[in-house]
């Protein structure tokens, strides 16, 4: 499975509980997905690297992330602003997103928004459930799916 | 008007006419006695006149002492009762006057016949005789006077009778009139009163029944009025207090969610990190250093259950409710297929009531469904077979639903415990389960206006009912 996986495509997470940041990283490399991820802490630091601002002045943005994990209950700027921010621009509206809810309420809430995200997962406390989660996602979004063509600027 | 005021004028106004009703009958009647009187007297008049006037005629004929005798006596007899009149109109003062003056005359005119009679042996017969026939005649003309004026008397006792039972008769009706006028108008204040205070009734009820916002409407300038302001000010500081004690409540549920929800996160951490220490570095501890961390993980599994439950309580309270007809009976042969499908060969007969319709929530009472059968099909699971019913029956006039089962029951001492959250009757060995079941129930059941209840007996069975007020 490995073999197969583009290690150059990196994986953006947005998350500010550094424990989840840590179990997260651990079930991926579990998961033998070795990509590159980049930790933003907060709804700022996300749109800062999508977008080459502040932080990530003069990043190159060709260098597009194949996929964005991101929690909702950010601070400075919540997941979803974040994630209507991401659609709202061309460059970055085809970019699959996963939204980590921790509840089935934020689930809900989720899907209130017709806001087209990819898919969720609900943070589980059990971590065998995280994992198969994730292992799907790895298996799903880097392997099985080609990401999706990038838009010059 | 105040409707006191009211009150006050038309009771004086009623008094006053009583009170004139009764002063004009007195007085009416006391002038139809005075008539009467005058009119026996008058009568009396006549007739001592009448017998004076034959007296004197009967002395012509037989000039007897007895008979002068008797003449004296009458006419005593008829100065008494004259005297004794006491008439009160002029005329009827000029006619008395009148006779007075008559009566004066006949008595000289008599004396002048008696003496006229007593010369008459001494001088000669044809003056006498001339004599006595001029004066028998004069006596007669003036007696005739006197009936006469005897007869006007009574004629104007007559008039004065008649006239007084005719004002007594007017004015009687005319009271009664006002009478009637005084009790339509005392039936119009009763109106007044009656009319608003159902209004009041009914405004009083409406919001009894949950319309914070309504107001009763009534246009007067009386008590009724104060009243309603003061109802509407009430009902103002009943909603105000209640939408207060209602964000208070909205607070503590929003606290009660939020605290539930951060509890998440750190347990995330403690279970993922126990679990990549087993793990990762399992291989360095021995059985008991593993078992410890295993009972890390399975409490954390507990409190993540339970952090689910109260969450889920919860949502009850802060879930918007979309009232409609539900279809009881269809939701529970949906959750009695999906028990079978997860334990298929588990013995169970299912009895259920066709067509059971109630009104509420859908999803709410769905969840409530689901927790009285699950917990019935939980609870029998220790019997080798089992019979669960969901049925409908009359308790205290209304309707209620239940669930009924042949299982472990319960003792009836707790039966008001079991729907406190995380209270249990039976262990979790015996039947798993974080007890939240039935306070969720109890929720939704309240948020339904309703009651939920519960009868068992250990071994033997239990029963759930539950009411809804949603009709
Ligand atoms: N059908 C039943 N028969 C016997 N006991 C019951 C039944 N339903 C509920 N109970 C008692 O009420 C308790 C609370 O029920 P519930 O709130 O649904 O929690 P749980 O199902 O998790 O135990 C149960 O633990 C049990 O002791
Ligand atoms: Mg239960």
């Amino acid at each position: 499975m490995s073999k197969e996986l583009d290690l150059n495509k990196k994986i953006l997470l947005v998350e500010d509980n550094l424990d989840d940041v840590a179990l997260t990283m651990r079930a991926l490399k579990k998961n033998k997905i070795l990509n590159e991820v980049i930790v933003a802490n907060d709804g700022v630091e996300a749109l800062d690297y999508m977008f080459g601002t502040g932080k990530y002045i003069g990043r190159d943005l060709n260098d597009v992330p194949s996929v964005i994990l991101l929690d909702l209950k950010l601070p400075r700027i919540d997941g979803l602003e974040v994630l209507r921010r991401i659609r709202a621009d061309e460059s970055t509206k085809m970019i699959p997103v996963v939204i980590l809810t921790s509840s089935k309420e934020e689930h809900d809430l989720v899907e209130g928004y017709t806001l087209g995200c990819n898919s969720y997962i609900r943070k589980p406390i059990d971590f065998d459930r995280f994992l198969e989660a994730v292992n799907q996602l790895g298996m799903y979004w880097l392997l099985i799916n080609e990401p999706p063509p990038l838009k010059k600027r | 008007m105040r409707i006191k005021t009211l009150l006050l004028i038309n009771a004086a106004f009623f008094i006053i006419i009583i009170l004139l009703i009764s002063l004009v009958i007195s007085w009416a009647g006391q002038k139809e006695n005075d008539a009467k009187e005058e009119k026996i007297l008058a009568d009396a008049i006549l007739m001592d006149v009448n017998e004076l006037r034959a007296l004197a005629f009967d002395y012509s004929r037989h000039h007897e002492e007895r008979i002068v005798v008797q003449w004296t006596i009458k006419l005593d007899e008829l100065k008494k009762l004259i005297d004794k009149a006491d008439f009160k109109t002029s005329r009827q003062k000029e006619i008395l006057d009148s006779i007075h003056y008559n009566i004066d005359s006949v008595e000289s005119s008599f004396s002048d016949f008696v003496t006229n009679n007593a010369i008459q042996t001494s001088r000669d017969t044809a003056t006498y005789q001339q004599r006595e026939d001029l004066l028998v005649s004069l006596l007669l003309l003036k007696t005739q006077m006197i009936v006469l004026d005897a007869f006007k008397l009574s004629e104007e006792s007559n008039v004065i009778f008649n006239m007084a039972s005719q004002s007594n008769r007017i004015i009687v009706i005319f009271s009664l009139i006002l009478a009637a006028i005084t009790i339509s108008v005392s039936i119009l204040i009763m109106r007044s009163i009656v009319q608003p205070l159902s209004r009041l009734y009914e405004g009083a009820r409406i919001i009894g029944s949950g319309n914070l916002d309504y107001q009763v409407d009534i246009k007067s300038y009386d008590e009724i009025n104060r009243l309603s302001n003061a109802f509407n000010q009430m009902t103002a500081k009943l909603k105000e207090r209640t939408s207060h004690l209602e964000s208070a409540i909205q607070e503590m549920e929003d606290f009660a969610y939020s605290a539930s929800h951060d509890l998440r996160t750190p347990l995330r951490g403690i279970d993922g990190f126990s679990q990549a220490f087993l793990e990762d570095y399992g291989e360095n501890l021995d059985e008991t250093g593993r078992d410890y961390l295993n009972r890390v993980r399975a409490a954390s599994q507990k409190m993540s259950d339970i952090i689910d439950g109260m969450l889920s309580l919860s949502s009850i309270t802060r879930k918007k409710m979309q009232i409609q007809e539900v279809d009881l009976s269809g939701l529970a042969a949906t959750i009695i297929r999906k028990l079978r499908i997860n334990q298929p060969q588990r013995n169970v007969e299912f009895v259920i009531a066709q067509g059971l319709i109630a009104t509420g929530d859908p999803q709410m009472l769905g969840i409530v469904l689901e927790n009285l059968l699950g917990n019935a099909w939980k609870f029998t699971s220790r019997h080798q077979s089992a019979r669960i019913e969901f049925g409908e029956k009359l308790a205290d006039g209304k309707t209620a639903y239940f669930v009924r089962d042949d299982g472990a029951g319960f003792d009836m001492a707790y039966a008001d415990k079991l729907f406190k959250p995380f209270e249990r009757q039976h262990t979790e060995v015996e039947f798993p389960g974080i007890g939240i079941g039935l306070a969720i129930v109890k929720r939704i059941i309240n948020r339904h206006r309703g009651k939920v209840w519960a009868e068992g007996e250990v071994e033997k069975g239990a029963i759930f009912y539950f009411t809804l007020n949603y009709l």
